[in-house]
């Protein structure tokens, strides 16, 4: 504390570790006191304000949980189930989808999806709703029901290693592909379903069947089918009209998949 | 003329080509989202041209910048060409490939990330490799600026180091400290799940990482604006600089406070604690003390130089000042847009006032009025005042300098004060397209209009200065004198030690980091559920 020099710097530090303190003690103990519900003294003041989640007073009454739409959650877990699958093993399995989804996965009929080129996560998380009976169909809940997770997995890659189904050409584009309704509401589908960006699940929708697409757009307005983990398909799909179901159904079935 | 002055002329001709780069993406990421533009814009073309804006602008720019003036203000005021130029070059050749790589990257389409980074977005290695070369080739300019300076005080014991010395050294070590957030992010968050060596990114460790940077690195690109209206604009006002002394205690105040107040970024973020944000709110508020006292040292400046150039009165010297000079017109402008966008920054500063206006245009409004106003209009000035020095040919010419100044700041007026009302009436930022038909949101169409046609005038005003600063450079040799500094009133009373050393100040900054970052960075690791998966952005091959 003798010269000028150390007097001046002393007192800076001084000066910052007050403003901290007192900022400390106002942030992290008044404040979080005087909340409405604090509750649990001092010390979980402190660390609510910290940001750690203590649990505080009683445990909160059981109740009995929500309906969930899947028990699918995007974590790392379920990716690495999802594309632990080996495509070889599953081609006798894979021999009882054939019937209605074609031996390459292009569906003959226009009321069963393509699955050819489907990513795997796609397949896994439909076929383990179908086991769970989170998606309903009777031929398909059936077909589902013996299946363990490495056969599901095993599925999931032999259906992503086939090759994407070709459209048959597009005809006019619906805006809503690629901008939504911003006042309905509507995220653009690309958004979600490409180009312009990929959610996990969310499956690549060019050269499927429009007949299916259809009944899909149709059955999540309806709330017929609600496995979308956050609604999200369900409340676009009651958003659009009937009309622009259409639209988009017939667009991506007609249209071709390198676009 | 100027020492190594290839070295300043590379850094400063790199910094305005980038800039000129950039500007013309501003002015048409403006137009393709207002109503003026038929339809909505591409949105990957808008989001890689608002990518290549912001890195080109926050990262290259400002950086090339700083260590252009930082190196000219280090010969020319410690008076003895710089030690160890050929480091100093390798430093120009890193940030200049780095450069090239991160704008490649963002070219590709692959890196769309914008210079936020935004994880759990992933972008082409190369964009963040690029980013990390340009802040190394930096920290060879910081740790010249450093060593020059302690050898100078070495072999001139006692006497007090050039305020511009002194200002820009804290500038280089705030810099440094600066920049270890986003590299500790980049290094060991980003990059192995770019890498595809991890699925899954703490998507709230590396904000908060990102938040350090952040908000400090605004100063870091603001101080070599404040060491101009220090040390350049009293001299050439035709005055003296009011208090040599403020000026160190300014820059003391930056060095200490500019550092642990970045989360008032992170108000919205669910990961970090009120306290922390409370903590940090109050220090981002101290911020304002060395900011106030260069305003009031740089008027009572300029108030020195209106007296002495016979104005009279309360307000008389005002007029009475040279607005002919460039540099001092651009002082004026800058300190009317340090006025309104600081005005504005108390609002974000403040957690419960900033809900209103968080993540709103109302934010890009404030950072452009601040940045590219406040800030970027004095590197402009600084360019024209040491382009005799550095060329040895006169500028060519003042008035039409003043006249790219004028239009600059009117752009910049026209640009931001609209962003601000349509962010007050809830238009988010970063997006590339608004349905303007619509009748909710129709009440924002002539605003954005407006501010678009400010963009063309800033485009006009970033053409001509280039226009200038070449002609200039091609103009005819002439007789330059030497570069000299403003010399201040208080210049001859003694100075304190701690006021010409920063090592004590330095070490104030870490401890500040540490109890303010200290708690919010280490819970990262031990708090496992920010994991994100990660979402590459890279093109569909």
């Amino acid at each position: 504390m003798g010269t000028p020099a150390t007097r001046i710097g002393a007192l800076g530090w001084l000066a910052a570790g007050l403003v901290a303190l007192v900022s400390f003690l106002i942030g992290f103990v008044w404040l979080p006191s005087e909340q409405a519900g604090a509750q649990g003294g001092l010390w979980n003041a402190i660390c609510r304000a910290a940001g750690i989640v203590r649990s505080a007073g009683a445990a909160p009454t059981a109740k009995t949980p929500a309906p969930v739409a899947s028990d699918i959650a995007w974590n790392t877990q379920t990716l690495r189930n999802a594309t632990s699958g080996d495509a070889k093993r599953a081609s006798a399995l894979a021999a009882g989808c054939a019937g209605c989804h074609g031996a390459n996965g292009i569906s003959p009929s226009d009321a069963f999806p393509n699955l050819a080129g489907l990513p795997a996560e796609v397949i896994y998380k439909q076929l383990d709703d179908y086991r769970t009976g989170k998606r309903q169909n009777p031929i398909m809940q059936a077909m589902a029901a013996p299946l363990d997770d490495q056969q599901i997995a095993d599925l999931a890659s032999h259906f992503a290693a086939l090759p994407l189904a070709q459209g048959k050409g597009g005809t006019e584009k619906p805006a809503l592909i690629m901008t939504g309704s911003s006042m309905r509401s509507i995220a653009p589908c690309a958004a979600c379903h490409g180009p312009l960006g990929f959610k996990h699940g969310a499956p690549p929708l060019s050269g499927q069947k429009s007949a299916y697409l259809k009944a899909q757009l149709d059955a999540f307005a309806s709330g017929a089918r609600r496995n979308d983990i956050n609604e999200q398909m369900r409340e676009v799909a009651r958003a659009l009209t009937e009309s622009e179901r259409d639209a988009l159904a017939g667009w991506y079935g007609g249209k071709p998949a390198s676009e | 003329m100027l020492a190594n002055r290839r070295l300043v002329v590379a850094h400063f001709w790199l910094a305005f080509l980038t800039f000129a780069g950039a500007v013309p993406l501003g002015a048409w990421q403006m137009w393709a989202r207002s109503p003026l533009h038929a339809g909505p814009a591409p949105a990957d073309l808008y989001y890689a041209s608002v990518t290549a804006h912001g890195t080109a602008l926050a990262y290259v720019f400002p950086t090339l910048i700083a260590m252009a003036f930082g190196y000219a203000a280090c010969v020319s005021a410690l008076e003895q060409p710089l030690r160890g130029e050929r480091l100093a070059w390798v430093g120009f050749y890193l940030a200049l490939a780095g450069a090239l790589m991160s704008m490649v990257a963002v070219a590709g389409g692959n890196s769309s990330v914008l210079y936020t980074f935004y994880p759990p977005l992933t972008a082409s290695p190369l964009y963040y490799l690029g980013i990390v070369l340009v802040v190394v080739g930096s920290w060879f300019w910081a740790c010249l600026m450093v060593y020059n300076m302690a050898t100078w005080k070495r072999e001139h014991p006692g006497a007090p180091v050039p305020l511009a010395v002194f200002g820009t050294v804290a500038n280089a070590l705030l810099w440094v400290w600066t920049s270890v957030g986003a590299a500790v992010e980049i290094l060991f968050l980003i990059l192995p799940a770019a890498l595809g060596w991890t699925q899954t990114i703490d998507a709230g460790l590396a904000r908060t990482l990102f938040s350090w940077t952040l908000h400090s690195i605004v100063y870091f690109w603001l101080l070599p604006a404040y060491v101009a209206l220090y040390t350049l604009v009293p001299r050439a006002a035709g005055g003296r600089l009011y208090s040599d002394r403020m000026g160190r205690v300014a820059f003391v105040l930056f060095l200490v406070l500019a550092m642990p107040i970045g989360i008032h970024h992170l108000f919205a973020d669910p990961h970090i604690g009120a306290g922390f944000k409370f903590l940090h709110a109050v220090f981002t508020a101290g911020v304002a003390l060395p900011t106030l006292l260069t305003v009031g040292g740089i008027t009572a400046s300029l108030e020195i130089a209106g007296r002495l150039r016979g104005g009279q009165g309360l307000l008389g010297w005002v007029k009475a000042l040279p607005w002919d000079r460039p540099i001092v017109l651009a002082t004026g402008f800058s300190l009317v847009m340090l006025g309104f966008g600081g005005a504005g920054g108390l609002i974000n500063m403040s957690y419960t006032l900033d809900l209103t206006i968080h993540n709103t245009q109302w934010i890009t409004g404030h950072f452009h009025l601040i940045f590219a106003g406040t800030v970027v209009i004095m590197y402009f000035a600084i360019a024209y005042e040491l382009w005799p020095h550095l060329t040895g040919r006169p500028l060519r010419s003042a008035k039409l300098a003043c006249i790219q100044l004028w239009l600059w700041f009117i752009g910049m007026m026209v640009v931001t004060v609209p962003w601000h009302f349509v962010g007050l009436m809830g238009q988010p930022r970063r997006m590339a397209y608004y349905d303007y038909s619509d009748p909710g949101l129709a009440g924002q169409g002539p605003l954005v209009t407006a501010s678009a046609i400010g963009g063309f005038i800033l485009l006009a005003s970033a053409i001509l200065l280039i226009v200038i600063l070449a002609r200039s450079h091609g103009g005819e040799k002439a007789e330059i004198g030497l570069l000299r500094y403003a010399r201040a009133l208080d210049e001859a009373s003694p100075l304190p030690r701690a006021l010409n050393s920063l090592g004590v100040w330095a070490g104030l900054m870490i401890a500040l980091t540490v109890v303010n970052y200290g708690y919010p960075i280490a819970q990262g690791f031990f708090l496992e559920h920010n994991k994100a998966p990660i979402q590459s952005v890279l093109r569909a091959p």
